[in-house]
């Protein structure tokens, strides 16, 4: 939507689209207005979010330190607009007819809401909003039960993206000029990726994310890699990259790096859905965003729009960690299966052999063994639910869909056709199935085919 | 043979203004006898010039003789600037014997005070712009991006006076700022200081395309081909814009539309610090950003993409210093001196970084204010201290009134303005 | 010299003069009834001192009294700036004399620069800044040109959306400008997200003015899209010098390999200009760039002929940048 579109133009457009919602502002369209309030500096922008959330059908207590917030970066100049009703109004009005709205569920702040006035330079109407606003908030007898019961941060697990197998041949340059692919990168470790661009120039959004990036680095101690990545970058060349960082105290290693994408960012960009849009090279409006990605690169966590409370993040890369067992010895037991599965007595090969060594000719006769095929189906069925877990989670079924096919064949031929092609057939599709369970992703990379996913 | 120590340092180049700077002759090697020497300088007329004296608070003689001990133990003396140099070490101190003349050591001095850049020498003039033209060159690793940082939005509340309270801090913390990129420079070439553009006196050297530019009809300056700053860039964008209000040949910020008040009237502002400082935050200081009707100096949060901003603050800087002599204030146990006393008490309507004890963001890395008047980010590191000079790597408030080191010659940075002396016989603290 | 021949003692009296003329003068301004008394008390006082509520009050009261005779009421406007710092309203009342009807031009540009001069410290200003807004909006069609250039100029610094379309306009349809080709560019560049580029290019393409080829190459320096064009116009010796260093400027700092190649064309060919010459030395050397030049012998010889040039200021730049050479050479 705001592609191509001027700054001014992104602004007005953001800005209407958040009027809009003054007479009713759904709960899941909140983190999009106090994105706005946390960290935009238009006066537009801020009086625009301050309306919207009057829309909200109670005041919520939480939203109150965003309006304060917002209070204070006005302080470059605010200006006057006019929503659905005539009189004109300014975006300091706005923020103190919502602290108003919020009458007792601003309770909790109201030593925050009572400091503006030394915090703000406030003219003689100023004054008496604000001192309107205090006598809301302490004449408000309402029952507002407990203070952030309702988590309003917008971190939370994302189903990780389709499309990771383009991703991963991304080239990323890093703040020394050295090349690495995608894939090679963000492996064998959780990783925490950021966007951000240097020429960024709001003060709350890019400087402060690598900033605080720097104090996640401490905190996570090595436990993941740390990446940011740059929207801009024709511009942010290595030497740019690098003193960001270091400017911000990012210690620079093996493992913490920054990039640019020099060709292909929209693969990046569309993967991850990112929240930046352009105007011809420049960015014209830019989100907050920090992904956890798993050790094998797909993102599994986003954090975005507001600033994201380290904790959360922690939280999420050390179950990533714990999780990886688990996985670990899904996997085993899900091979173990499948190649014992393949390599049963009636796997082609093993029935050759058998068949050699017991000079029997014929597989029919053998499937004519009253207690092997039920035994035999039995085995299937568990083997094509382990594989279809696995599946569901690699979102890669092809194995799935090989095995599925021999057990249908098997099944065919033992009740219709008692051809032996046709038998070796069913068993070479669960074989399939099994080989490319196990090592499905080292084919890819040795043969660079696409497999098949959903 | 004999080892003479200026400031700490021996045998590197040395730079001194006009604070009495602690020195020490001693022989390297135990002799039989003292040694009688005499300490004088080498120096052009046209070059710099030091003195030398017993005690720090005796005015500076051209020589001085001291006897140095015989079991290498020191002789202690002091050394100040008395003229300022015009190129790099152009003093010469040299200590001879004095029963046969021989020169027993010679050491080069260098005489560095900030000016008038008005009256700069063209050599002068042009390592400044060297200086810092490379200080934010495009490539390798521009640090100037931290002096953007350090004073744009985020920064503001920190910084300047914005809400009813006066931000009392706003002269020193703006006193270390610029001391900071002047080090910065000196890194680059130690013999650069920061002129000053006194913003009251017409300074038609000054906006031209050999200096800080010249304004097209537009405003968009030009330079000459060999002006460094012709290649000045912000965020990749070149161009600085800043139209003067004033004739640049005739006029000055006393122009009626300007409305800024002359340099006596700014230290008329009022005899103690919470008088003057809030005062002249405003006009001068803020009348002086606002003589040119448009451009980056024009705007706080853009104000330091404009290298002019360096050149007037200095003048801010330097009345403030002027203020000072005037009016005696070097003591920082006086509230006259400055008014907030020991260290932030947690609240009230003064914030962190406005009392003397308060270290001073972003130099002490603080961020953990948020929700109050501190910025969220600390951009730029620890401050460039020097051995034996103020401030320290986290500088607090106190350590940058006493700037020339009345009190204790530690407390002394190395800046001095060339029209302000150090006059510790007639200065009490 | 650090002998101060203004001693402190004497500078010390001499503000205490300043302030005792102050006193004084005030004191007659607040007192003062007739045209002459208040004329000789505001010609005599430079300044109202913020504290000084008396003649801060009193000159607010000539400034906006429209009965006023006009050059004393421009003479209160132009001393009252100090008063104003810390009175929100008393800047609302001044901020009123800008979309007053049928008030005096000349009111009206001093009321501009009272307000303008104490924009950067004041936080009274910043309370009033919505109006303080519609005020320059207000004064963007004013029939005195002076006054109009002056808000739009403003309010473009603001990012006004409305004004910068004007401007923007203004360049696609000469007859509708607001302001003059160049000025409007500058005003359109300073933001590079404003949405410009294309016509701005289109200028730059188009326009002989020096001028405003300058400013379109300032205002597009960051355009990779123009790269192109400011390269171009950087090797067209036909082009003016300043447009020239203009561009010189632009491509070394967003394209500094394409700078480097045409550098090294302007330095090989004795027939360009001096100042090209010495500036795209200049521009190498202060840019720390002697690694990316370092290993061609053949401009580094073109360089070492230049030193022997007969323009001063090409042999001093030449030997300089050799020297930065050399010592570039010796701590690699």
């Amino acid at each position: 939507m705001y592609t191509g579109k001027s700054e001014g133009e992104v602004i007005r457009i953001k800005g209407d689209l958040m009027a809009g919602f003054h007479h009713n502002l759904p709960i899941k369209a909140l983190p999009y207005i106090l994105e706005e309030l946390q960290s935009a500096r238009h006066p537009y922008l801020i009086a625009s979010a301050a309306y919207a959330l009057r829309g909200l059908k109670t005041p919520l207590p939480q939203t109150v330190p965003y309006l304060l917030k917002a209070a204070g970066n006005l302080a470059h100049g605010d200006d006057t607009f006019f929503f659905d009703q005539d009189e004109h109004t300014t975006a300091l009005k706005e923020l103190f007819k919502t602290i108003k709205w919020h009458g007792a569920y601003a309770k909790a702040y109201i030593a925050n809401v009572t400091a503006l006035s030394d915090k703000l330079y406030l003219d003689r109407e100023g004054k008496k909003l604000l001192k309107e606003a205090i006598n809301a908030i302490n004449g408000d007898a309402r029952q507002t039960g407990n203070c952030c019961d309702e988590d309003l941060f917008c971190g939370g697990n994302i189903k990780p993206f389709g499309g990771i197998k383009k991703i991963k041949s991304l080239v990323l340059e890093d703040q020394e000029g050295g090349q690495i692919k995608y894939g090679e990168f963000f492996n064998g470790k959780p990783a925490v990726l950021v966007f951000f661009y240097s020429r960024c120039d709001n003060p709350d959004k890019c400087s402060l994310t690598i900033t605080r990036l720097a104090h996640l680095q401490k905190q996570l101690e090595g436990k993941a890699k740390i990446a940011a990545i740059t929207y801009d970058a024709e511009y942010d060349v290595a030497h740019r990259l690098k003193n960001y960082g270091l400017n911000r105290q990012i210690k620079f290693n093996n493992d913490v790096r920054f990039f640019r994408v020099n060709a292909d960012f929209e693969q990046l960009r569309a993967y991850l859905d990112l929240g930046v849009n352009y105007i011809g090279p420049y960015v014209n409006k830019h989100t907050i965003e920090l992904y956890v990605l798993n050790s094998k690169g797909e993102a599994v966590a986003s954090f975005s729009r507001l600033q994201w409370e380290n904790q959360e993040v922690i939280n999420k890369v050390n179950s990533l960690l714990n999780s990886k067992k688990t996985t670990t010895a899904q996997s085993f037991y899900s091979i173990l299966l499948s190649a014992g599965m393949a390599f049963f007595p009636k796997c082609p090969l093993c029935v050759m052999a058998y068949l050699s060594a017991f000079g029997i000719s014929g597989m029919n006769a053998l499937w004519v063994g009253n207690w092997l095929f039920p035994a035999m189906m039995v085995l299937f069925g568990i083997n094509i639910l382990v594989l279809a877990m696995r599946c569901r989670t690699n979102r890669f079924f092809l194995p799935l869909y090989l095995s599925c096919t021999g057990v249908v064949i098997l099944i065919g031929d033992h009740l219709l056709l008692h051809e032996k092609a046709v038998t070796m057939a069913g068993l070479i599709c669960i074989l399939a199935g099994a080989l490319t369970n196990a090592w499905g992703r080292r084919l890819q990379q040795m043969f660079g085919f696409g497999l098949v996913s959903a | 043979m004999i080892v003479l120590t200026i400031n700490g340092q021996a045998g590197a180049p040395v730079y001194l203004g006009w604070s009495s700077r602690p020195a020490s002759l001693k022989l390297s090697v135990a002799q039989p006898q003292a040694t009688q020497v005499i300490i004088k300088t080498v120096s052009a007329p046209a070059t710099g010039d030091v003195g030398f004296s017993v005690n720090r608070n005796s005015h500076p003689a051209a020589t001085l003789a001291v006897t140095v001990p015989a079991n290498g133990t020191s002789v202690n003396f002091f050394v100040s600037g008395t003229r300022a140099s015009t190129e790099n070490q152009d003093v010469t101190i040299l200590v001879t014997d004095a029963g046969t003349g021989a020169t027993l050591l010679q050491q080069t001095v260098m005489v560095r005070v900030r000016k008038n850049a008005n009256g700069l020498s063209v050599a002068e003039r042009n390592r400044f712009l060297a200086a810092i033209a490379k200080f934010n060159a495009t490539t390798g690793t521009p640090r100037y991006q931290d002096f953007l940082d350090m004073h744009n939005a985020a920064a503001n509340t920190e910084i300047h006076t914005s809400s009813a309270t006066p931000r009392y801090s706003f002269l020193v913390w703006h006193r270390a700022f610029i001391l900071d990129l002047e080090r910065q420079l000196q890194k680059i070439d130690p013999s650069v200081s920061l002129p000053y553009w006194k913003f009251d006196e017409v300074a038609d050297k000054v906006f031209t395309a050999d200096f800080m530019g010249a304004a097209m009809a537009s405003g968009t300056l030009v330079f000459n081909a060999s002006n460094p700053l012709s290649h000045w860039a912000i965020n990749g964008r070149t161009g600085i814009v800043r139209k003067p209000i004033f004739n640049v040949q005739t006029g000055s910020g006393l122009d009626p539309r300007i409305g800024m008040i002359s340099e006596k009237a700014t230290i008329g502002l009022g005899t103690t610090y919470k008088k003057f400082a809030p005062q002249a935050e405003q006009n001068p200081h803020g009348n002086a950003h606002e003589s040119f009707s448009i451009g980056p100096i024009t705007n706080i949060t853009t104000a330091t993409q404009d290298p002019i901003f360096y050149l007037l603050h200095a003048n801010v800087d330097r009345l403030w210093a002027l203020w000072q002599q005037v009016h005696n204030r070097y003591d920082i146990t006086s509230v006259s001196t400055y008014p907030l006393k020991g260290a932030y008490p947690g609240q009230g309507r003064n914030h962190v970084g406005d009392f003397l004890q308060d270290t001073m963001w972003p130099w002490n890395g603080d961020t953990s204010h948020s929700g109050s008047t501190r910025p969220p980010t600390a951009p730029g590191g620890p401050f460039p201290a020097l051995a034996n000079l103020a401030p320290s790597v986290a500088p607090q408030v106190w350590q940058m009134i006493d700037y020339q080191g009345y009190a204790a010659a530690d407390d002394a940075s190395d800046v001095d303005y060339d029209s302000i002396n150090f006059n510790l016989q007639n200065v009490t603290v | 010299m650090n002998d101060n021949s203004n001693s402190p003692d004497q500078f010390g009296q001499q503000i205490d003069n300043t302030v005792n003329e102050y006193k004084a003068s005030a004191e007659k301004l607040v007192q003062a009834n007739t045209y002459q008394e208040k004329e000789d008390a505001l010609y005599t006082m430079h300044y109202v001192h913020a504290e000084d509520r008396k003649a801060g009050v009193k000159t607010l009261q000539i400034a906006t009294d429209k009965k006023e005779v006009i050059n004393l009421r421009v003479k209160a406007l132009q001393i009252i700036g100090n008063y104003l710092y810390n009175n929100p309203a008393a800047v609302k009342k001044i901020i009123g004399l800008l979309s007053a009807t049928r008030e005096n031009t000349k009111v009206k540009r001093a009321a501009l620069d009272a307000l303008l001069a104490i924009r950067f410290a004041s936080p009274a200003l910043l309370s009033q800044m919505p109006a303080f807004r519609e005020g320059l909006r207000s004064i963007i069609h004013d029939r005195d040109p002076e006054l109009a250039a002056k808000a739009i100029e403003q309010l473009a610094a603001y990012n006004d959306p409305g004004v910068l379309n004007l401007l923007h306009e203004g360049l696609k349809n000469p007859a509708v400008a607001l302001a003059p080709e160049a000025k409007a560019i500058q005003l359109l560049g300073i933001q590079h997200t404003g949405g410009f580029s294309d016509t701005i290019r289109e200028r730059l393409q188009k326009s002989r003015d020096t001028d405003v080829q300058i400013e379109a190459i300032h205002a597009l320096s960051g355009d990779p899209a123009a790269q192109d064009d400011i390269q171009n116009i950087l090797e067209n010796k036909s082009k003016q010098k300043y447009v020239r260093l203009a561009g010189l400027s632009a491509l070394n700092a967003t394209a500094p390999h394409k700078f480097l190649e045409s550098a090294k064309k302007i330095i090989g060919d004795p027939s360009d200009y001096n100042d090209v010459k010495v500036a795209s030395l200049n521009a190498i050397a202060m840019q720390g760039r002697y690694n990316e030049i370092s290993g061609d012998a053949e401009f580094l010889d073109q360089v070492k002929s230049l030193t022997g040039h007969d323009n001063a200021i090409v042999r001093k730049e030449s030997s300089n940048f050799l020297a930065g050479h050399e010592s570039y050479l010796e701590n690699a």
